[in-house]
């Protein structure tokens, strides 16, 4: 018999109570790990995005929480455009916006015959004809969840749209979202002369110390605005800043909740136990195995707990996934150091909330414990 | 033939002494319990003492200082010329040199009775397999070689006090303290259970004390010390043949 088998049938007797303390961490964990997966799978989105684009550079205002930065004057992309080693640029101008029966979408729209729209795979219809024609492109997660075809007119921005082509891109974010020339955004959203990301590239030669040096330059011509090379953009996106605000506010209440719930769970048990633990100390156990053994309970309380919130994270990912108009655009991808993290947390958390009950149980005295019955 | 339980007989050599209390006295409640008053007992390797006395005389709480788990007020309680209040580790002291019975039994509930004669064992050195081997041959020892892997509530209460006993001689204690140990036990299982601990007591020498208001039950040991409010009010042998 080994300390070990105690403890876990310690833990097994009480089964609706155990089972209750673990859904209580278990929850807190897989909002930890699902926001981790959400930040993660935002990041390598935003990543895809600007690969498929062959941006080096995302100039955007500086974060103010708000998923999409606030506008800025287009004069700044002229500006941008003329410092040495920039080869192309091109103005965005992107909002998240309901449309028909859809609560949010990206709709973006790019500077005309700027290189962004270079990557597009046109798979039905045409590209609009030019800069002005109020009709959109939808990528091709769009159209279905849309349920739009070319040819079908779309409701946007309080104006009648016709759907003109649809499109592939490597990029989620892309795919799942409405492409429209710049000045026809412009001109129906009340942003005249207004972006709010310019998306550069390099001439060719320019290594990564030379780019950062560019946008430092770009910073410090225009204050207010941030510059970030596209391996970058991504981290310092405002929604993955968002989400990983999020996710430390998540983390901060689960441990809350996961210190408190295994904390009453184990102070009950060594309550309920008092006769029994008086009997251990009575019989030789030393004051440090019955810490270790309360201890060793709390702890698997957490560990067991965190294994069942990233399993529950899988589950809610899969859950989400049956809903088109999330598994077009939103991917949570659940990394190893998520899951690593999550546990470690939880384990943490558990041996952190025993450590109370087990001093208290580790003090009593075997014939105080004796007068209880 | 002399009788077996009657060991110190004058014929014999002096025997050591293994336990003594020198004037101890323990109060609860600010001192408004008085649960001993100064009491003076020596107990003798080999010794099979009982203990007896009213409810509340202070008997249990004699039998606590004996075993370590109570400390005095006042006076000392002794093991083998040794002070236990000056013992740097008294859970050592209780794993090693004291086995104890309780009137509720007080096995886990959640283990096997093989797995509770291991309990004891945990602070032993010795290996696991050696434990389990002890467990069972000590469950044989005490005829629970059917009962190894049940649990306390599959067993009945006499059954449940030879697994306690069993338990109790895991570590080869040099003294076995019994608290009442047939108060909760009919009259059959009481029978067994005393004529168990008195076989243990004869065949391996230990010294056995051991706490009951029950005259029957007291009249097996050799000696009988009457607590009383708090003092030792009677030591004397038992009659040769009883019970």
């Amino acid at each position: 018999m080994r300390l070990w088998t105690m403890v876990s049938r310690n833990l097994r007797v009480r089964r609706m109570r155990t089972a209750l303390t673990l859904l209580g961490i278990a929850v807190g964990m897989m909002a930890i790990v699902t926001l981790m997966g959400l930040a993660r799978g935002f990041e390598n989105n935003w990543d895809q995005t600007l690969n498929a684009r062959g941006t080096d550079v995302v100039v955007n205002r500086i974060s103010t929480g708000s998923p999409i930065p606030a506008p800025f004057s287009e004069e700044v992309d002229r500006e941008i455009s003329a410092l040495p080693d920039i080869e192309d640029s091109g103005g965005v101008l992107a909002v998240l916006m309901p449309v028909e029966n859809l609560p949010m979408i990206l709709v973006t729209s790019w500077e005309w015959e700027s290189y962004i729209w270079n990557h597009l795979e046109i798979v039905e219809g045409r590209m609009q004809k030019d800069g002005h024609e109020k009709a959109v492109l939808l990528g091709k997660s769009a159209s279905q969840i849309l349920r739009k075809q070319v040819g079908d007119s779309l409701q946007l921005l309080g104006s009648e749209f016709s759907v003109c082509g649809i499109y592939e891109s490597t990029s989620m974010i892309e795919s799942g979202a409405i492409v429209i020339p710049l000045g026809v955004m412009q001109s129906h959203s009340d942003n005249a002369g207004k972006i709010n990301f310019v998306n550069l590239r390099f001439s060719p030669g320019v290594d990564k110390a030379r780019g950062r040096e560019i946008c430092d330059r770009i910073e410090q011509l225009h204050s207010g605005l941030s510059a970030s090379l596209a391996s970058e953009a991504a981290q310092r996106s405002s929604t993955a800043q968002g989400v990983k605000g999020m996710t430390l506010a998540v983390t901060l209440l689960s441990m809350v909740v996961g210190l408190a719930s295994v904390m009453n769970t184990m102070l009950m048990s060594v309550f309920e136990r008092t006769v029994e633990i008086g009997v251990l100390r009575a019989i030789g156990w030393k004051a440090a195995r019955i810490r270790r053994m309360i201890l060793l309970e709390a702890t698997l309380l957490g560990i067991s707990g965190g294994v069942l919130g990233v399993l529950l994270g899988f589950l809610v990912r899969e859950l989400l996934y049956l809903f088109p108009a999330i598994s077009g655009t939103i991917r949570v991808e659940i990394g190893v150091e998520a899951i690593v993290f999550t546990l470690l947390f939880s384990t943490v958390v558990g041996a952190l909330s025993g450590l109370y009950p087990a001093i208290r149980a580790s003090r009593m005295k075997p014939t105080v414990a004796f007068r209880h019955q | 033939m002399p009788d077996p339980r009657h060991g110190n007989n004058m014929e014999e050599p002096q025997k050591s002494c293994l336990a003594e209390t020198i004037a101890v006295t323990r109060s609860y409640e600010n001192g408004r319990v008085r649960a001993l008053r100064g009491v003076d007992l020596r107990i003798e390797e080999g010794d099979f003492v009982a203990i007896t006395g009213s409810s509340g005389s202070g008997k249990t709480t004699l039998l606590q200082m004996l075993g370590g788990l109570d400390t005095p007020d006042s006076g000392e309680v002794m093991f083998r010329g040794q002070v236990l209040s000056e013992m740097r580790d008294l859970s050592s002291f209780r794993a090693r040199r004291v086995g104890f019975v309780f009137q509720s039994f007080h096995l886990l509930p959640t283990l096997t009775a093989s797995e509770n004669v291991q309990v004891p064992m945990v602070e032993s050195p010795l290996p696991m397999k050696e434990r389990e081997q002890r467990a069972i041959q000590l469950l044989k020892e005490v005829g629970l070689a059917e009962r190894i892997h049940h649990r306390p509530a599959e067993l009945s209460g006499g059954e449940r006090q030879r697994v306690a006993i069993a338990r109790s001689l895991a570590n080869e204690p040099d003294l076995l303290l019994a608290d009442e140990p047939t108060g909760n036990l009919d009259r059959e299982s009481t029978t067994m259970v005393m004529e168990l601990l008195t076989r243990i007591h004869r065949e391996n020498g230990m010294t056995l004390i051991l706490v009951t208001h029950d005259p029957s039950t007291a009249a097996y040991a050799h000696r009988q010390v009457r607590i009383s409010d708090g003092l030792v009010d009677r030591n004397v042998p038992n009659p040769p043949g009883a019970p």
